[in-house]
Formats: C-alpha cells, structure tokens, sequence
C-alpha cells in the first residue's frame, strides 16, 4: 500500500514555543490561554573515562598494546604487563531522551582519522618517542539503540600501541564519541 | 552529572620493582555535558527557528556548533561524509543554513539559543536539503599538575570529545515522497525473534514516523519503534525490531503494520501494510 505525502504541509509550524525537556506548565486562568509546548530533548554526559590502569613497560622493550574493551576488561599484549588491576575501566556515557526513538551512537572512525597520544613536552612532535597510537575504539552500544528506552548508559573501550621508545611523561589524546538522532 | 577525571595509566619502566606500578588520580573535572532541544529541526519558508544548548555538566564549558554531513545507509545507518565529498545537494544544504553563534561558553546550568534559518538560492531547484548540525564541547586546555610532571612514569590523557547531532531539513518547493511497507517477517537475529521488513520510498521528500502492529484482540497498536527516518538519498531502509517472545505470540497471524507520522504532528499514515505474520 502506498500513500503520497505532501511535505509542504507537514512539518510546519514545530515551534510554537520553546521549552526545555522538562514537564509542561500549561498555565491556564479565566481571561487568557497560556500554551507551552514540550521539546524533545537529548542529552549526554560522561560518567567516567576510559583508564586503562597501572601497566609495566621492561626495559628494552619491544613495545606492545593494551586494551580495555567495553565491558571493562584490560588485557594487555607483548611487552607491555598488566600491572595490578582495580582502576582500569572503560569511559561511559549516558543519553536521555525520548523513549521510543532511534539512537545512534558512532565513535571516530580511527581508519580516516587517526589519533596519535603526544607527549605534553613535545607537542606536534612527530618523532615515535613522543607519540602513543590509538588503535583501537570499542563501542559498546553497537551502533547505538534502535527501541531507545529513553535513557541508557553505554561504554566505550580502546586499545593503544606502544613501541617501547616512550619517554616518561604525559600522553594526551582525544577521541570523538558522537549521540546522533535522525 | 559528575564526572570522573581522566586519568590514564602509569606506566613505570624499567628498573622500578617489577610491580611498582603507580595509579595516578587527579582531580575530578566534569566538562562538556550537554542537552540540545529540539532533537529534529524541519524548515520550510524562510521562517527560521532555534535550538537550545544547555550545559548539564558541573564546570563551565565551550561548545563549537557546526554543520556536518550524513547519509543514510540501507540499514538505517548515518555515515559521515567529508566537505571535500560532498555531492551537490550536499553543497547546497551546507550553503544555505545561517546559524549563530557558532561557539558558546556556558556555565553549569544554564542554557543558551542557537538560532537558525535557510537562505535557499533563487536558483535552487526543489527538494529536501539536509545538514546534521553538531553540538560539541570544546577540550580546555588543562593545567599540568604536579603528578603528571614526575619523570618516572608515563601517564596517558584520552579525553573524549563528546556530542550529539541533530538533523536540520529544509524543504524547497514542493517535495513529495511514495512510501509502501515490504511484507513483514519474524526472524531469528543475534538476540532472540526479530521482526524484519523493509521501507520503500521514492520522491525527493524524506518520512519520519513510528511503525506500529495493528491488529484484533490488540486494544491498542504495538508501537515496534519510533523515530524512523527514511531520507532521500535511500530507496528502501531495512527495518529489525527485537521482540519478547510474548510480542511474537501477540503479533503471529494475520496483522496491519502502520507507519505513520508522529503523534503530535498528526499521526497522519504514511504507509501500511496487511499480512500474515509468522
């Protein structure tokens, strides 16, 4: 079966008010109507970040990876050793909004956009010494929520190369966590 | 909301005890936490309208709005699209949406109105322009502290940059769309029964709506899912709904799946379809 839609006619007048994504205060008295009208609203927080815990790193190592993936599990490969756990975890978000709807969750795409963690004394420096990949994002929305519930939580893991010519210091990075609706 | 700082690893080389590993901690620093409303902007006339950006964190923020392109995936996906790809009906979506501002300081609390409208081109020919304007907190830079400057560790920063997108329709002209509804049917997917079918649509207009099952001895139409949008440059959009095994027995035999408009704009029917389910 089909219908033809006529776009011109929907999907005007959307806005008669604005209001934030909490209860209506349709304030009525004898004389005047007042009107409200309720915006969907979305929201996202960040409740905790992605740590990948205490790590040991031997001398005249190769090099090696670490990751924490969604659910929170650390594992770590080559010659980097998982050092002793408790703090490593994977960041969560949280969106609110309307139930029922369709939620999508994407990360960055780290194939087109790489993300390189640089040492805070060398930034913009190029050199394998002073750089940490991010090789990896874990989502663990899988894409995000087709029958949104109206609020869920959901975490993101990673995994990070080092190549064991690291100097000590601080390593900062970002990467991108995008709420997208439809 | 309260957030958690970031804090990564520390990671002791060599020549420390084996399992002298530290676990740094720094001081909390909630930034960037956001609301936007209304989730869906739909313009049509030169009237513009507003979004509101409010910062629900516990820190003062700065948000960069931007526009960004999607298109849509046959499985109801949004795919980013660079500028330097963008096709032209893309180039024109992005050409003629007026915003500001484009940054925001906000402190906790409060909100703040972006306003936007469309300036299409007298040229333009008619049709659907869609951008997904982009709300995002703007990382500050952070103060070293006296931990991160320790020269026997590393420690690793990765800062989230988080947001939301919404997407901005402009209708030009007259814009029409033909929607029909494929045959539905219950499939077994990764988490248990799922209903699968698929939405056809032709025309330049996009639809958005809430499929729904109708049907006797339901007193009212199960609502499968809401917020479905099929956008003009998908033909046809796979649809998978997870189903209790008690919606499975609700919904087997003969039924009407509905797609129709939202409820506060209408409910207006887009399109239908009645079959055997099973």
């Amino acid at each position: 079966m089909t219908k033809i839609i006529r776009s011109a006619a929907a999907g005007v007048a959307l806005f008669a008010a604005m209001g934030l994504g909490s209860a209506a205060h349709a304030q009525v008295s004898e004389s005047a109507d007042a009107r409200a009208e309720v915006l969907a609203a979305l929201q996202l927080t960040n409740d905790a970040d992605l740590d990948f815990g205490a790590l040991v790193l031997n001398a005249g190592s190769a090099g090696g990876s670490v990751t924490v993936d969604s659910t929170g599990f650390r594992d770590c490969f080559g010659d980097v050793i998982c050092g002793p756990g408790g703090t490593e975890q994977a960041s969560t978000f949280t969106v609110t909004g309307a139930a029922n709807t369709n939620v999508l969750v994407s990360v960055q795409d780290l194939f087109t956009n790489p993300v390189s963690l640089t040492h805070t004394g060398f930034a913009g420096s190029p050199n394998a010494e002073h750089n940490i990949e991010l090789t990896g994002l874990d989502d663990g929305s899988f894409g995000g929520f087709f029958g949104f519930s109206g609020s869920e939580s959901f975490n993101v893991g990673g995994t990070i190369d080092l190549d064991g010519s690291e100097v000590a210091g601080t390593y900062v990075g970002s990467f991108d966590v995008t709420v997208e609706y439809q | 909301m309260f957030l958690k700082s970031l804090r990564k690893f520390s990671l002791v080389a060599a020549g420390l005890a084996a399992f002298g590993a530290l676990g740094l901690t720094t001081p909390a620093q909630a930034q960037g936490d956001l609301l936007v409303a209304p989730t869906r902007v739909v313009l049509d006339g030169s009237r513009g309208t507003e979004v509101i950006l409010s910062n629900i964190g516990s820190e003062e923020a700065t948000y960069r709005i931007s526009l960004e392109l999607r298109r849509m995936t046959e499985a109801g996906r949004l795919v980013p699209v660079e500028k330097t790809e963008a096709n032209g009906v893309e180039e024109a979506s992005l050409g003629m949406i007026r915003y500001a501002p484009r940054r925001i300081s906000l402190p906790p609390g409060q909100p703040q109105a972006v306003r936007l409208a469309a300036r299409p081109g007298a040229e333009l020919p008619d049709g659907e322009y869609r951008v997904h304007m982009s709300f995002k907190a703007i990382p500050r830079p952070r103060e070293v502290t006296e931990e991160q400057t320790q020269t026997d560790a590393v420690s690793f920063k990765l800062i989230p940059i988080y947001g939301i997108t919404i997407p901005i329709i402009v209708r030009h002209g007259r814009v029409e769309a033909q929607v029909a509804l494929t045959q539905p049917s219950i499939v077994q997917g990764e988490n248990g029964p799922e209903l699968a079918m698929s939405i056809e649509r032709s025309g330049e207009s996009s639809t958005y709506g809430v499929l729904s099952v109708v049907k006797d001895g339901l007193d009212e139409p199960m609502i499968l899912a809401g917020g479905i949008a099929v956008y003009p440059e998908v033909g046809s959009r796979q649809v998978r709904v997870n189903l209790t095994p008690e919606q499975v027995e609700q919904i087997k035999g003969p039924a009407r799946i509905e797609y129709r408009e939202l409820p506060e704009l209408g409910g207006g029917l887009i399109a239908a379809v009645d079959g055997m389910i099973g």
